[in-house]
């Protein structure tokens, strides 16, 4: 159960995600002239309820390159939703792991749909705690691919490729720290070599 | 000069009023309520005439019976036969107090009586119960006219 | 000197009052939200919205109604729950409603309204709604927005895809949300699912001529969740789809475990085919109980019956009656368009929107191109039977509506949106943001062959920040966009009761026209009605005091009562003597450990009342009627058991003389 509760980085989370409302549209409802507020429930403003994924990965610094990932692929506003979601995050060292220029590849406008395309098989629509997954099982994810679950010895990997290292549970979901990026498989192999 | 301001700013505040009301302007098509709801059963009467009513003698002894029972049904509650008010005034000698079509019509249309007739209007000034509209029809308005004679002796 | 600071006074006041009228003009807020188009959704006081919406009240266990564009709530229609205030499950006549095979069930959740239908279009005759928790069916009359109807659902665990209704109200369906053992054999291991446990799908015929319910055939079929169903039109008139979960089969942590299989399915049953082994005696009737309970107009009363079989129809021995077609990822809402050759799948965690084709379905079936079967029903190929998918829409699919030039609206939880498809191509046309997480919408007219348009609701289960927060729970809601032209627009949010999931909207004028407005004295034929002051009584029966007491604006009769012991059950049979729309009385009395009577006029209820003390009680009218309103009022006293007291009731007696009638009748327990 170590790998669970990874105390250091929910303290952080708590910790860092206090200074995160700062961006907050104004909302004030006795302002005639309030436009739209873009998206949806990111700007709810609430301090005080149990964090869920997106601030969660937000308040995370391995993260910061996933949050980037997330707002360009526009999913921000999804991932606040009620779910309830299962993110698999990779850490900012899984994306390292990439062929060079990837990531900056993904970023780019026009590769907006792959972006989203990864994103969302990283994402899946219940809440699966750790103790949840079993050898073998099958992870429907939000892209229409799937993921297959190995559990070894209490290491629980997917795809035989990222093993989850930390596990933090959200508002609407679970967060589970991820070590590899996750590829979709509709894709294959040669996914990555087109950037 | 104030006045001439005051009928300024009267007029600036109308023409904003008009300019608003164009602006919501949005009704949808009206609906017409008396199309619509005259299938119902509930009887709104319309105004009876003089010449509608014909009162004979000896009395119709049938029609007696059956305004009888809408009294017992939809009158006793408010009415006595005596001359003791209740909510509503007491049925002692009202044939020879109102004509038979004041009686009628309040009986079958309240609503256009209390708008309209000054004595319905002090009535309800001292009862302060305005009369319920307790759908009865024209017929059933002239049984019971027939049951009031009956009550007020006549044979 | 003091006349310029006057002035100046004056000219500030008329710059706020003209600074008052403009902002006046600007619908608060709304006009930046919606493009100027708020004022779609204003109706002026003293006018009638366009539609009806007829609103399931989730765990209210009510329906509710609401005028559109406007959101105005009008009526809160007492169903599956108890509701103190119109004393619906509390008044002697109407406890009935609420009796089940478990017995007297206070609350239920209602998930899906569905209108009668003639034609494929709305009738306005009557709503039906389901009960989810313990399964049953209501209908509710729409000339008196009460439930006059209530049907228990045997041999179901749960009855979530319910009521949805055939092309002409030939049938209303209840398909088991969750499958249980069935039969003799009941006392088994849950793990044994797979096993032992079934689903059905009932139909439940529906009296063309008064409405009254009657389970027609109950179809097993192999243990799954059944979630939502529709039925075809058109074309597709005779055949009822049924979206299913689980084809897993799991019986423990379903979030997990009913998401194993990449397509779970829907169910098409050929209703006509199951009416021709009906009649050729394929059915076998089985023994269970369930409630049969019926509101009588005429009695103001309602009688629960017990009925005690149903006919089950087997696939097994009914070829040809029901197939399965594979959809993505635990299809959720499962709904037919206006033509009824497309049936849309939206599987709850599929990144695509199946559209299957009445058509390829027929075409499968005759090629007998199945895919293997399952539990030994045919599985249609998902190929063969597809129209196609749209790719990309939106995130966890919920359910569609239709307007009547060829578009569909899904909803999306996930993304929280509404997206706007065309039917035929499949593309995308536009999308719009609902605040916040979509359950159901509701285009009006959206599930009949002729689609009213004009607006689609959306039915949002959060609302965080979108209103004065009132604690932990907020209100739940509904959004009003217009479809009218190229782009949705949200031009309303107003709150709705419980929970609202599905939702229905009717024209105004197929449904006011036959509005009730008094229920006719002479017609009231309840056992305990008071017709006319001369039938007012007071009647001891044993330890029962059956008071039969009339009230008009505004007086009851009698209000005087004494005799009353402890020990007693006083029974106030309340009739409304008014003839007059919209003037109810209400009776309550201190004390009552139930609810207040709500009297319409012309009706006879009847409240319980068990005194526990001795004392003077008083009772009155609960419902603003009149002016003297507040004298409509009176008193009951209660005296010790043993007590000589004679039983005496009276209205307008003058009080006795001081210390004459006191004396003669003091309270002397023996």
């Amino acid at each position: 159960m170590k790998k669970y509760f990874n105390l250091p980085i929910i303290a952080l989370v708590l910790f860092i995600s206090g200074c995160n409302n700062e961006k907050k549209q104004s909302s004030d409802s006795n302002n005639a002239d309030v436009t739209v507020t873009a998206g949806g429930q990111e700007n709810v403003k609430d301090d005080v309820s149990q964090k869920d994924v997106v601030k969660v990965a937000i308040g995370s610094p391995d993260h910061t390159t996933l949050v980037a990932a997330v707002k360009q692929a526009e999913l921000v506003t999804a991932l606040s939703n009620a779910g309830p979601f299962t993110v698999f995050a990779p850490t900012n060292a899984a994306f390292d792991k990439l062929p060079a220029g990837t990531v900056d590849g993904l970023m780019k406008d026009d590769k907006k749909p792959d972006l989203q395309d990864i994103l969302q098989y990283h994402v899946t629509t219940s809440a699966l705690k750790a103790e949840f997954f079993t050898d073998g099982m099958n992870i429907g994810m939000v892209n229409g691919g799937n993921v297959t679950v190995s559990v070894k010895d209490g290491k629980i990997m997917l795809n035989g490729t990222a093993t989850i290292v930390a596990s933090v549970p959200a508002s609407n979901g679970m967060v589970h720290v991820i070590d590899a990026v996750l590829l979709p498989r509709l894709n294959d192999s040669s996914f990555v070599e087109r950037f | 000069m104030k006045l001439l301001t005051i009928s300024a700013s009267l007029f600036i505040g109308a023409a904003l009023f008009v300019s608003c009301k164009e602006g919501a302007k949005k009704d949808p098509p009206p609906v017409d309520v008396t199309e619509l709801t005259k299938n119902q059963p509930e009887t709104h009467g319309t105004e009876i005439k003089e010449g509608d009513i014909n009162l004979g003698t000896p009395l119709d002894q049938a029609l007696v019976t059956s305004g009888k029972a809408t009294y017992e049904l939809k009158c006793q509650s408010c009415h006595r036969l005596t001359e003791e008010k209740l909510v509503g005034p007491g049925w002692k000698d009202v044939t020879k107090k109102r004509q038979p079509v004041w009686i009628m019509n309040m009986i079958t249309n309240v609503d256009m009586m209390l708008e309209t007739d000054p004595e319905a209007q002090k009535l309800l000034e001292q009862c302060m119960v305005r009369m319920p509209n307790q759908n009865i029809n024209k017929d059933q308005a002239r049984e019971v006219i027939e049951f009031m004679r009956s009550n007020d002796g006549e044979k | 000197m003091k006349l310029p600071s006057h002035k100046s006074v004056l000219l500030t006041g008329v710059a706020v009052i003209g600074l008052l009228l403009l902002q006046g003009c600007k619908p608060r807020g709304a006009g930046s939200v919606a493009g100027g188009d708020a004022s779609k959704a204003y109706v002026a006081p003293g006018k009638y919205d366009e539609f009806y919406n007829f609103v399931s009240g989730g765990f209210s266990g009510q329906m509710s109604v609401y005028g559109i564009p406007s959101g105005r709530l009008f009526r809160v229609i007492p169903v599956f729950s108890v509701d103190p205030e119109k004393g619906y499950g509390y008044s002697e006549e109407t406890k009935a409603m609420l009796n089940t095979s478990h017995g007297f069930v206070p609350w239920d959740d209602l998930h899906h309204p569905a209108l009668s239908v003639t034609n494929g279009e709305h009738d306005g005759r009557w709503a039906f709604g389901n009960a989810n928790n313990t399964p049953r069916i209501a209908r509710i009359d729409l000339k008196t927005f009460r439930t006059a109807e209530i049907i228990e659902i045997p041999n179901s665990g749960g009855n979530h895809s319910s009521p949805f209704i055939t092309e002409n109200s030939e049938y209303v369906v209840a398909g088991t949300r969750f499958s249980v053992p069935m039969g003799d054999k009941v006392d088994v291991p849950i793990s044994t699912y797979k096993e032992n446990f079934k689903g059905t799908v009932s139909f439940i015929s529906v009296d063309p001529n008064n409405g009254g319910m009657k389970i027609a055939f109950q179809i097993q079929t192999p243990g799954v969740n059944y979630d939502l169903a529709r039925a075809g039109k058109g074309k597709s008139h005779g055949w009822m789809f049924f979206s299913c979960y689980n084809s897993e089969q799991a019986n423990t942590l379903l979030e997990v475990n009913a998401s194993q299989k990449d397509k779970d399915f829907i169910m098409a049953v050929n209703w006509k085919k199951a009416e021709e082994y009906v009649k050729a005696g394929k059915g076998v009737k089985k023994s269970v109980k369930y409630a049969h309970n019926v509101y009588d107009e005429s009695k103001h009363m309602a009688t629960s019956t017990i009925e005690n079989e149903v006919l089950m129809l087997d696939p097994k021995d009914c070829p040809d009656m029901v197939y399965y077609m594979p959809c993505p990822k635990s299809p959720h809402g499962c709904d037919t368009d206006p033509t009824g050759e497309y049936i849309v799948g939206s599987g709850k965690l599929a990144a695509v929107i199946p559209v299957f084709s009445f058509t390829k379905i027929q075409e499968a079936i005759a090629a007998k191109n199945y895919d293997g079967n399952y539990e030994g029903i045919p599985v249609l190929k998902y190929e063969a039977v597809l129209h196609g998918e749209v790719q990309k829409p939106g995130l966890g699919p919920l359910h569609t509506e239709f307007d009547a030039n060829g578009n569909a609206y899904t909803s999306f939880f996930v993304s929280s949106e509404i997206v706007k498809w065309n039917v035929k191509d499949l593309k995308v046309l536009d999308r719009v943001p609902t605040y916040y997480s979509i359950g159901h919408l509701c285009v009006p007219g959206g599930p009949t062959k002729k689609p009213h348009g004009k607006y689609v609701i959306a039915y949002n289960k959060i609302t965080k920040d979108r209103y004065l927060p009132t604690g932990p729970e907020l209100t739940q809601s509904a959004q009003l966009y217009t479809i009218d032209g190229d782009k949705m627009k949200l031009i309303l949010d107003f709150p709705t009761i419980g929970e609202p999931h599905y939702a229905e909207a009717i024209p105004a004028d197929l449904v006011m026209k036959n509005s009730t407005k008094i229920y006719k004295i002479e017609e009231n034929k309840n056992p305990w009605a008071a017709l006319g002051d001369n039938n007012a009584r007071v009647e001891r029966k044993g330890n029962e005091v059956h008071v039969y007491m009339t009230s008009i604006r505004s007086h009851f009769t009698p209000d005087n009562i004494e005799g009353v012991k402890l020990g007693d059950v006083v029974y106030f049979h309340v009739t409304n003597l008014e003839q007059d729309w919209d003037v109810p009385h209400g009776f309550a009395i201190k004390g009552a450990n139930n609810a207040e009577l709500l009297i319409m006029p012309g009706e006879t209820q009847t409240l319980a009342w068990k005194p526990d003390r001795v004392g003077v009680f008083p009772m009155y009218c609960t419902d603003f009627c009149s002016a003297l309103h507040q004298e409509m009022q009176g008193y009951v006293r209660v005296s010790p058991a043993g007590a000589n007291v004679p039983l005496t009731f009276s209205t307008g007696k003058t009080a006795p003389a001081p210390g004459s009638a006191e004396k003669k009748d003091t309270a002397k327990p023996k």
